[in-house]
């Protein structure tokens, strides 16, 4: 299999990424730029030139080096090798992918976009969000139904999973303890309702449509919880046959890269905020990697809508082990033989409960201490704040005179934002988190433009983002885009084409009205921001 | 001229006729059968874009699903040996590509004849039940009988009647 024989292949990709950043380099360095700098200035990526340089060089560096011991010691069957040493050429491959797509392919289509605006009347490329996660996930899906993911690429391309996992055990430092307590009650709510009406609503699918009673277990956990992976965990506990397990996850796959593909659309068309989109796509998209997908193609600049649609997801995750228990208890039911009641709860609870998720709980308590955000930084609300006096956060003069003028007006019938507005004019800047919010009020007693544009520049200027917190995000973007271009690669036309039957009819009829109730709760009702 | 008969069977329409075929040449010529169910690998790459349970739990629900796939196999050929009652019935379950499996079974084997069943218009309801007929043939070491939607009746008792006995006859004549 892979990683025993001596391969050249890491070598050969370690290579090619190491060239390509001392070429990117060098060519930064000179004075007169060269093809890839030029192409960089065409494509607007010059700014990205030293991250890929950075990122390239290191990656380039340890693939080379792995490839330079596959090649001369035959990887055993020890577990470093396995772990280490197999999947090396893969993962040097999805990251020489991801460069492809983020520096080069999503640029050339925002550029593309823009020249077919006035010919089609609309932004192409912004309207379908074709962004490098998009890109990535469509090159990932057509190179594995096409020519095939080789075999010195498959231990790279199973390392996804734990690309994803580290994904969103990064994310977990990315809330503040206010965020989270609204989008966890908010998905707690509407998970439960969806879940477990999703579920009801199936088995009853099922009972009408006479389906063989494990493939509607099946179907209903894999459609009422996270798609394929609770199809795996269901699996067992209701007897599945093989052709059940294979009807339902070639069904879970096609109802989800569907919704994959229209969900970020339709919600760019009907103006949905982040809030309400991430909402819709952990509760309308099937399969646990395809919520993160879309919230990123939504949403790829800020990890506004990649928040809170993980919230749901993990809050769905967590229904998983209940719900496997509920269909053990209802597969029993009826069932004559006794030994199906054996399902302990117990294991059921320990062996269902994924382990990133408590990395990610740890993460955020960790994130909650301080520990990642320097002295002087606060988060609060989704910003984070330095208060430390500083010129650059002064605003001018002429602003705080507007403001004084305000404030002597009457206008403000609020006693606590009057004071606050007062300490603004008195210290020139905003000092406090209470304070920035009070003034960020002081807005809805004028209709002063120039006033309110004034109170948001307050807020903004003592907004700042910590290094520590930008390099998490940057490296926990990497995280998502490899992992979701390598579980792209797992999206195989052989499965899909087992869709068929009842479970596909049960399939389309239960994901699609999941998805359109969804869709109208999720705009209609919920109507703040985070 | 054909001593050991391979019979690739699945459980389908398509296989029983295969099934069929193959009994009533064996009985005619005396020879031997081998029954083979090929489970096809596309079954491990099914939980593809499963990523949040621990490789634990993956691996319970591969040695699930593989016990599941494994029990199928064993009742169809099963089945297959009842169907042949009183001939000696070889059997062997092998995960693969179907083409490649049944060849590479029939060269080990040392089949002189492989029967297969027309691939049926429906949709059965066995797991990848298809083999590419073109592959087949490329890389068979022996001839290669499809049984195609001729009407068969088996009788009581494992006797088989064709309709269409010209292979039969042909067989017999030399």
């Amino acid at each position: 299999m892979n990683g025993v024989k001596r391969s050249p292949a890491a070598l050969i990709i370690g290579l090619i990424l190491l060239i390509y950043a001392l070429i990117l380099k060098r060519q930064d360095a000179a004075v007169t730029p060269g093809l890839l700098i030029d192409l960089a200035t065409y494509l607007k990526t010059t700014k990205t030139v030293s991250t890929q340089v950075g990122v390239g060089l290191w990656a380039g560096i340890i693939v080379t080096f792995f490839g330079l011991w596959n090649l001369a010691v035959p990887a055993m069957k020890s577990k470093f090798d396995k772990l280490v040493r197999g999947p090396m050429a893969g993962i040097g491959t999805i990251i020489l992918l991801s460069f492809l797509t983020r520096y080069y392919l999503e640029p050339i289509f925002k550029i593309w976009g823009k020249n077919a605006e006035k010919t089609l009347g609309f932004d192409f490329a912004a309207m379908f969000g074709l962004n490098y996660i998009l890109l990535g996930i469509v090159i990932g899906i057509i190179w594995v139904n096409t020519i095939g993911v080789p075999g010195w690429m498959q231990a790279g391309v199973k390392t996804a999973r734990l690309s994803m996992k580290m994904g969103v055990i990064t994310l977990g430092a990315m809330y503040s303890l206010t965020e989270l307590r609204y989008m966890g009650s908010l998905s707690i709510i509407m998970v439960a309702v969806f879940v477990m009406g999703t579920v009801i609503f199936v088995l009853w699918l099922g009972q009408i449509m006479k389906t063989p009673k494990p493939l509607t277990g099946v179907l209903s956990a894999g459609l009422g919880v996270c798609g394929v992976s609770a199809a795996v965990a269901a699996s067992p506990v209701v007897k599945a046959r093989g052709i059940d397990m294979a009807y339902s996850i070639g069904m879970l796959l096609l109802v989800g890269v569907v919704g994959l593909f229209t969900f970020p659309t339709i919600g760019r068309l009907v103006g949905m905020n982040e809030l309400q989109f991430g909402a819709w796509a952990g509760t309308g998209i099937l399969n646990s990697a395809q919520v993160a997908a879309a919230a990123l193609i939504f949403d790829p600049k800020t990890i506004e809508t990649l928040k809170v649609a993980e919230i749901f997801n993990i809050t769905r995750i967590l229904f998983l082990p209940f719900i496997v228990i509920l269909l053990a208890v209802w597969f029993a039911r009826g069932e004559e033989e006794a030994e199906v009641g054996k399902v302990s709860i117990r294991k059921v609870l320990i062996d269902k409960f994924p382990l990133f998720v408590l990395g990610f709980i740890l993460m955020f308590a960790f994130s909650t201490t301080g520990v990642f955000t320097p002295r002087n930084y606060e988060l609060h609300g989704k910003h984070f704040y330095n208060f430390k006096p500083d010129e650059k956060k002064e605003l001018r003069t002429r602003d705080l005179k507007k403001i004084q003028a305000f404030i002597e007006s009457g206008q403000v019938t609020n006693p606590e934002v009057k004071s606050a507005l007062e300490k603004l004019v008195a210290d020139r800047q905003i000092t406090s988190t209470a304070q920035t919010d009070l003034v960020l009020k002081a807005s809805d007693f004028t209709e002063d433009k120039d006033l309110k544009k004034i109170f948001k520049d307050a807020d903004k200027k003592v907004q700042a983002t910590p290094k520590t917190v930008k390099t998490m995000r940057e490296y926990m973007m990497w995280f998502f885009a490899f992992g979701l271009i390598g579980l792209g690669m797992q999206i195989t036309w052989q499965t899909i084409r087992q869709a068929g039957g009842k479970a596909a009819v049960i399939g389309v009829i239960a994901g699609v009205t999941k998805a359109v109730l969804s869709f109208f709760v999720c705009w209609l009702l919920i109507k703040g921001t985070i | 001229m054909f001593k050991r008969i391979l019979v690739a069977t699945h459980g389908t329409e398509g296989a029983k006729k295969a099934e069929i075929y193959g009994i009533g040449l064996a009985r005619a010529l005396g020879a031997e059968l081998h029954g083979l169910y090929v489970i096809h690998r596309d079954w491990s790459s099914l939980v593809g874009i499963e990523w949040l349970h621990s490789s634990h739990a993956r691996m319970e629900f591969y040695r699930y699903a593989e016990s599941e796939f494994n029990l199928r196999a064993k009742e169809v050929l099963e089945a297959f040996k009842q169907h042949a009652n009183g001939m000696e019935v070889s059997t062997a379950i092998k995960v693969g590509e179907p083409a490649e499996v049944i060849a590479e079974e029939a060269k080990d084997s040392h089949v002189d004849i492989i029967v297969i069943g027309a691939s049926s218009t429906g949709r059965s309801e066995e797991y990848k039940a298809r083999i590419s007929l073109k592959k087949l043939i490329k890389l068979a070491p022996c001839p290669v009988l499809v049984a195609n939607n001729a009407s068969t009746i088996m009788r009581e008792g494992g006797e088989v009647e064709l309709s269409r006995t010209k292979v039969l006859e042909t067989v017999n004549s030399e």
